[in-house]
């Protein structure tokens, strides 16, 4: 059934038209017509696929994104796993082992963690610093494309593309590859729940 | 007498063009480095000094340059201008880093399964497979790529675990927009280092050049981006400085002696010849004690340059009694026959004190005395030989009045305070200026010697900041009888140092076998992988749904790196590790080295090191500051020694101690009012103090010799002590202007303790006819 339903959003991803080809002169073009949420959380489906295996993994869980406290990607399905970033920390918890790390001393991770959590909160004024942005708006659906113009960070992708209405919808990560990573959002809620790591 | 007029003359240029000859045949290299001036000594001082020389031949030849703007694109194309500039250049220029990453993954694709993090190390080393390929799923389940290397040569991301937890160091910079850059509170940098080329950069021929090109280009780059910071360091950035400061200086030195000499000259001998004989002089002496250095020493350092220049002074100073006494004598021969017992007793003096100074145990000092001591004796020949034969015919003009009254009230009036209650007086003042000398502190410390100028000081510590290099580097000198046993030890000191990171009283450490561990611990790595492979494999690539076909695939690259190990030569591949060829020396010895930072518990890391065979622990700086401590209570000793020897030497010579005595009290006054004197003013005292001692015991005692041992003979020979007096100040006092710690310390103290000298040196002949009355 979740195939089926995929497959729907995958066809109905068609009619966007390619953003890429919509270059944004000024941010406050997004910032305008995006409603950016300081707070959200809900639900998410992700299909990777990896193409040097010939196989897509699915997987699925719960997000909360605070603009001012943190993000938490929680992983459900098939395997559980936890990702917090809080208060410049990298918090990854799987198969019941917690790793740290602080960034306050790590300014590389604190790049990283700082380009994610933009990503994340949809602050498109910093990601215009690593990302050449396109923004499309048709029939109320508005949809954001992302092309990195760092090579640092275009080894973990190349571009992205943000989709979505009133909230975000859909995300398409594509790295070097052509591997492509989607990711789909429902559930969606602006309130937001604990990011402790400790927990 | 006439038909061996020209013998001397003869013997004299046929010495020096052999000296000559000897110099120019051999080559010989200047030295900058402020390292240089400090001896090795201790245990392991061989395995230490040859650390040290490995890791600075990383080092000396680069440059760190880090342009900063609140916007990084912006100090980017600052940078990308400044690299423009200089393409033509001889130098290694690393601004774009996109070969690094490709160089990284060059390396892990060759050896990523014998490349273990030590968390997975020791998850496979206890049998923790599912801990291993949990993560592994954790990584392929993430949104983004997370694999370094294509998924059928890294099925378990071994490579991304490997690199994530390198912990080579806790820098501030990361790769953003195609550079290294970091961040501070304000501004974004971004890092370019360039690499001189390593055997021309001990080459002041290359280095200054090259250096002042870079340094222009930063200057251009300045102007055309005036919102762009540009930050200049590295070695060989404080090589040009310490280089072109002593060469200006030593301009401005020989400059303003020679100035004082010409002005002297003309003011007391209203003669041009006194002038240009006294450069003559100067010019032999100087080449002869130039030449002796090198051809002795094979090299030379700049600051015994920068002292050499002030040894126009003291060469001078037999030159002047020569023409003070010449117009008063009959001839020239006559001249010096007035002259000579008294250049004679101050030379052996003077070269007593040189003597001492030249076993003191530090290279820098013995060649400052070899030059002296050849630049010294040389002058000496010139004038007993030369002088009376090339003086001839030569007419001088008397002294004028005003200069030998002058002299004669100075010397009269300290003469009158000391004629009563002399013995009385000489205590008082040794014992306030003595009381001083409590007051003084010592200062040992190596950075002490050296201060850059502000704007390269800046430089250098934002970039210390940045790449969290503050500390002074302590390390490990791991030995072994091969590479590899080499690289074996050095992992298992690390077992240790890890747990000393652990308790935090290290915040981490550098070493080769982070990237490149030793095959035998590659082997191990290996099997440890392939028991993953057996026991994990086949679940985890069922849970991930790979195909048989694909499954073979992974079998087939996992097998085939079974005998590909990772060596030190895979290091000269790669731009980004060749820094890593500076941890390791691979000459006769085999050793590695780990830089240990912000060491806190030295006392753990030294027991460690007393246990361990094959690990010695160096600490630079402290060992460095130690030597110079013990070499200035050495040098403490020597003075004491030294002017026993002088004394007990007059004594023998004036077969008396109170004629003995009356020439050397002067000097002694004068080293304890110097002494006090610093140590009322706040003046913290060096080795280098201690050595300017030295030179005040010997030219102060040479003032003493002169006014006693030609009292009857000359008419005016106080006269000639002040012009001397007047012209070793000229060039010593300019020393105390120059930036180099070592060279100020010695024309402070010297300038000071030379003119008490002179004042004080009446004394020596009052204290005589004190006695003669008595």
């Amino acid at each position: 059934m979740l195939k089926y339903i995929l497959f729907f959003l995958l066809i109905s991803s068609n009619v966007y038209a390619d953003v890429f080809k919509h270059p944004v002169k000024d941010i406050e073009e997004i910032t305008d017509n995006v409603y950016v949420p300081s707070k959200l959380s809900g639900d998410f489906a992700q299909e990777k696929e990896i193409k040097e295996v010939d196989i897509t993994l699915n997987s699925k869980g719960k997000f909360a994104i605070d603009n001012k406290k943190g993000i938490k990607w929680e992983t459900l399905k098939p395997y559980s796993n936890v990702i917090i970033i809080e208060n410049g920390r990298l918090c990854m918890k799987n198969a019941g082992e917690t790793q740290l790390i602080d960034s306050k001393n790590n300014q590389a991770m604190k790049h990283v963690i700082t380009i994610m959590q933009s990503l994340l909160v949809q602050d498109y004024k910093r990601l215009s610093e690593h990302f050449d942005i396109f923004f499309e708006k048709e029939d109320g659906y508005f949809e954001v494309g992302l092309k990195t113009t760092d090579a640092t960070i275009a080894a973990v992708f190349t571009s992205l593309k943000v989709k979505g209405k009133k909230y975000i919808e859909e995300v398409v990560l594509l790295n070097g590859n052509d591997d492509e990573t989607t990711i789909y959002f429902s559930n969606i809620e602006e309130k937001t729940e604990d990011f402790s790591c400790e927990k | 007498m006439k038909n061996n007029n020209k013998i001397p003359v003869i013997l004299f240029a046929a010495y020096f063009l052999a000296v000559l000859g000897i110099f120019f045949s051999r080559p010989f290299e200047l030295k900058t480095d402020i390292m240089d001036i400090i001896p090795q000594s201790g245990e392991n001082s061989k395995i230490k000094e040859e650390a040290l020389k490995n890791l600075s031949k990383e080092y000396t030849a680069k440059i760190n340059v880090l342009f900063g703007n609140e916007d990084l694109n912006r100090a980017k194309e600052a940078g990308m201008f400044f690299e423009e500039l200089l393409k033509n250049e001889d130098l290694n220029i690393r601004f774009i880093i996109e070969q690094d990453k490709n160089a990284v993954i060059d390396l892990m694709s060759q050896y990523n399964y014998h490349l273990l993090s030590a968390r997975t190390f020791d998850d496979l080393e206890h049998e923790k497979y599912g801990k291993v390929s949990g993560r592994a799923l954790s990584f392929a389940y993430g949104a983004v790529n997370a694999g370094l290397l294509p998924f059928d040569k890294d099925p378990f991301f071994l490579a991304p675990d490997f690199m994530m937890n390198l912990g080579l160091t806790k820098s501030g910079f990361f790769p953003n927009q195609g550079v290294l850059s970091a961040k501070t509170d304000n501004l974004n940098y971004a890092y370019m280092m360039i690499n001189i080329n390593h055997d021309k950069a001990f080459s002041p021929a290359y280095l200054i050049p090259a250096v002042k090109k870079i340094n222009d280009a930063g200057k251009a780059a300045k102007m055309m981006f005036s919102d762009v910071e540009v930050n200049i360091s590295g070695v060989p950035v404080h090589s040009y400085h310490a280089t072109s400061n002593s060469i200006y200086e030593m301009n401005i030195i020989s400059i303003v002696s020679i100035l004082s000499i010409l002005i002297v000259s003309y003011a007391a001998f209203k003669s041009a010849n006194c002038f240009f004989y006294a450069l003559f002089t100067i010019a032999v002496s100087f080449a002869a004690a130039f030449a002796v250095t090198c051809i002795l020493f094979g090299s030379i350092h700049v600051l015994v340059l920068v002292f050499g220049a002030s040894l126009i002074g003291l060469c001078i100073d037999y030159h002047i009694h020569y023409f003070s006494e010449r117009p008063y004598s009959g001839n020239s021969y006559t001249t010096l026959d007035n002259i000579k017992k008294a250049i004679r007793i101050s030379l052996i003096t003077s070269l007593t004190g040189f003597v001492v100074m030249m076993f003191s145990g530090i290279g820098i000092i013995s060649h400052m005395a070899v030059f002296a001591i050849a630049g010294l004796a040389n002058a000496y020949v010139i004038i007993r030989f030369l002088y009376p034969v090339i003086l001839k015919n030569t007419k001088i003009g008397k002294i004028p009045n005003y200069i030998i009254k002058f002299e004669k009230s100075c010397a009269d009036t300290i003469s009158n305070m000391f004629k009563k209650h002399f013995h009385a007086k000489v205590f008082i003042i040794i014992t306030v200026f003595g009381a001083g000398i409590f007051m003084i502190k010592p200062s040992d410390g190596i950075k002490d010697l050296y201060k850059p100028n502000p704007k390269l000081l800046e430089a250098e510590i934002l970039f210390a900041k940045i790449s969290d290099m503050g500390s002074a580097p302590v390390m490990y000198i791991v030995q072994g009888g091969s590479e590899q046993e080499a690289l074996s030890n050095e992992e298992e000191a690390r077992i240790f140092l890890d747990e000393l990171e652990s308790k935090e009283a290290i915040s981490g450490y550098k070493s080769i076998t982070q990237i490149i561990p030793s095959i035998k611990k590659q082997q191990n790595n290996y099997k440890l992988v392939e028991a993953l492979f057996s026991k994990e494999f086949e679940k985890y690539a069922d849970d991930l749904g790979i195909g048989e076909e694909k499954r073979n695939v992974i079998s087939r690259n996992f097998t085939s790196q079974k005998n590909q190990f990772a060596t030190l030569n895979d290091i000269g591949k790669y731009d980004i590790l060749k820094n890593l060829n500076g941890l390791f020396i691979k000459d006769k010895d085999f050793a590695s080295i780990i830089l240990i930072e912000n060491a806190k518990d030295k006392e753990a890391l030294i027991r460690y090191a007393q246990i361990k065979n094959g690990v010695t622990y160096s600490d630079k700086i402290a060992e460095m500051s130690e030597i110079l401590k013990h070499c200035r209570e050495r040098a403490s000793i020597s003075l004491l020694a030294t002017i026993v020897i002088i004394f007990v030497f007059m004594a023998v010579y004036y077969k008396g101690f109170k004629k003995a005595a009356a020439v050397i009290i002067p000097s002694i006054i004068s080293i304890t009012a110097t002494l006090g004197i610093m140590g009322y003013m706040g003046i913290n005292i060096s080795l280098f103090h201690i050595l300017a001692l030295f030179l005040i015991v010997c030219f102060g005692v040479d003032y003493s010799i002169f006014r006693v041992e030609t009292k009857d003979k000359i008419k005016h020979s106080g006269v000639a002590v002040m012009i001397s007096c007047i012209t070793t100040l000229a060039s010593f006092g300019t020393l105390a202007f120059t930036s180099f710690a070592v060279t100020k310390a010695l024309g402070l103290t010297l300038s000071l303790g030379i003119f008490l000298s002179y004042l004080l040196s009446p004394l020596a002949t009052i204290n005589l006819s004190k006695n003669a009355e008595n």
